[in-house]
């Protein structure tokens, strides 16, 4: 069903919306719940609790097109809740995901020389514009899908090994565009 | 946490970035090459095809028309390699799933069809026999005049593209031995191209008396272990313009391309990555040290 079929349906209150939400872009929402969570259970609980957001939120937001901001509550959601959980420093792909990116991240000597997260997503999508698409797909789906390398090999068939070294000059060029444009952390 | 605070900000980029990558363009939605706009292109082509095999007095039968691309592909819009699998080995699609005209008298037995589409939901079918990330619902054929191990076709869209196995899905290398036996080299090789690493601009041709010395050197490679380190000295030859595409130009028209880093001792075939012998440096390392090509602009 088309995007804008499934607003339609929450507009008019009907329950298939969140049905139509399900079967169009479940699969995705819960690929992304779980890798966060690593839990079947909580991931769809937190899926759930998306589509229960969708429903608050639409109308009167209309989001065209839907599965970024569908993604964005789930990501949000499925945070949240791996933080309440996990206060305990876990190895899953979110915190390795984190812990990969930490030392490339500029530091700031201070709170006012940090940079402001609306800045910081401008530049980011400057950063992703400049790469191949085959870059942005590497980059996103492990910063912001949290798949593992070896979820992401499956999926690009590249190697495990290629898609690790492909990461690594991504992060290095990061920095190197970070720091060019004085973005601190 | 710095990477919390990174991965906030990562959360609200452009939703084109998070479309792409959530949900790759599907398989089959059918993309339209621009035939109008490219049959003038293949008819010349045909015709070059056909003088230059004529010249090189190719070992097909006179009768047997040599295959042709007839359209390039359309980019694919998430970055993703087009790539399938059948039969425990993983194909690429030749040129990215361009389109080529193969005569009749090359097709052999249709053999399945691409069932599963492996973007869509890459953790279950990425697996799976006749999984795909293009040309869902193509057909695979055999060509008669190549081991399946090594090429079939797939049509699709009113046309065939050309698959050619990489690596084995269970990640195991190809064995350049065997692989180069099975595809019929050195018999099938009409000249050998080197080009510059993005495969642009044509840097010379191996004199075609030496082909045969060459083919062979390049079975005897083994398959690398490499580490960090080596993959970055790979990065630093491919940007220092120490790495060539290679194509070994066949007798049917297409090319079969791989990587050589000679100053590294490697050679990328399909998949893997391979450190070829000692004497291949002694042979051909002055032929390759006296290239010069524009190194591609750093990011």
């Amino acid at each position: 069903m088309e995007d804008a079929q499934i607003i339609e349906l929450f507009f008019r209150r009907s329950e298939e919306a969140v049905h139509a939400l399900a079967e169009t872009y479940g699969g995705v929402c819960r690929r992304l719940s779980v890798n966060v969570l690593k839990n079947d259970q909580d991931a769809e609980e937190c899926v759930n609790d998306a589509y229960l957001a969708v429903w608050n939120a639409v109308p009167p937001a209309r989001p065209l097109p839907l599965l970024p901001y569908l993604c964005r509550v789930v990501r949000n959601l499925s945070i949240e809740r791996y933080r309440k959980r996990h206060a305990a420093k876990r190895d899953d792909s979110l915190t390795r995901s984190w812990d990969e990116l930490e030392p490339f991240l500029p530091s700031a000597d201070s709170p006012e020389a940090q940079t402001d997260a609306r800045e910081l997503t401008r530049l980011l999508n400057v950063y992703l514009e400049r790469l191949e698409p085959r870059d942005q797909l590497l980059f996103m789906r492990r910063y912001w899908f949290f798949d593992s390398c070896t979820e992401i090999a499956r999926l690009s068939g590249l190697s495990e090994k290629n898609v690790s070294v492909r990461l690594t000059r991504l992060r290095k060029k990061l920095r190197i565009f970070l720091e060019e444009n004085e973005v601190y952390l | 946490m710095k990477a919390e605070k990174f991965s906030n900000a990562l959360q609200n980029v452009d939703d084109r970035f998070i479309a792409g990558a959530a949900r790759p363009q599907s398989a089959d939605k059918t993309i339209r090459f621009p035939w109008k706009r490219w049959a003038a292109v293949a008819a010349c082509l045909c015709l070059l095809g056909a003088s230059a095999f004529a010249a090189r007095g190719f070992i097909l039968p006179a009768e047997t028309k040599p295959i042709v691309q007839t359209a390039p592909a359309s980019d694919s819009p998430d970055g993703m390699r087009r790539f399938m699998n059948w039969n425990g080995m993983r194909y690429e699609f030749l040129e990215n799933g361009a389109a080529y005209q193969i005569p009749a008298e090359l097709l052999g037995d249709a053999v399945g069809t691409l069932t599963y589409d492996i973007a869509a939901d890459p953790e279950a079918n990425a697996g799976k026999d006749l999984s795909t990330t293009y040309a869902l619902g193509g057909t695979v054929y055999e060509l008669k005049e190549y081991d399946t191990q090594f090429r079939v076709a797939v049509e699709y869209d009113g046309g065939y593209c050309i698959c050619q196995s990489v690596a084995f899905t269970d990640g195991t290398q190809l064995d350049p031995a065997a692989y180069f036996a099975l595809a019929g080299f050195p018999g099938n090789i009409q000249s050998v191209s080197v080009f510059d690493h993005g495969g642009n601009s044509l840097l010379t041709q191996l004199p075609q008396e030496e082909t045969e010395q060459f083919v062979e050197m390049l079975t005897q490679s083994v398959s690398a272990q490499l580490s960090d380190e080596q993959y970055q000295q790979i990065g630093q030859a491919q940007r220092e313009g120490r790495s060539f595409r290679v194509t070994f130009d066949l007798a049917d028209g297409t090319s079969y391309g791989f990587y050589l880093i000679p100053s590294l001792n490697i050679a990328m075939f399909g998949d893997g990555r391979y450190t070829t012998p000692a004497e291949f440096s002694d042979a051909f390392g002055a032929f390759f040290d006296g290239l010069e090509q524009d190194v591609p602009p750093i990011y």
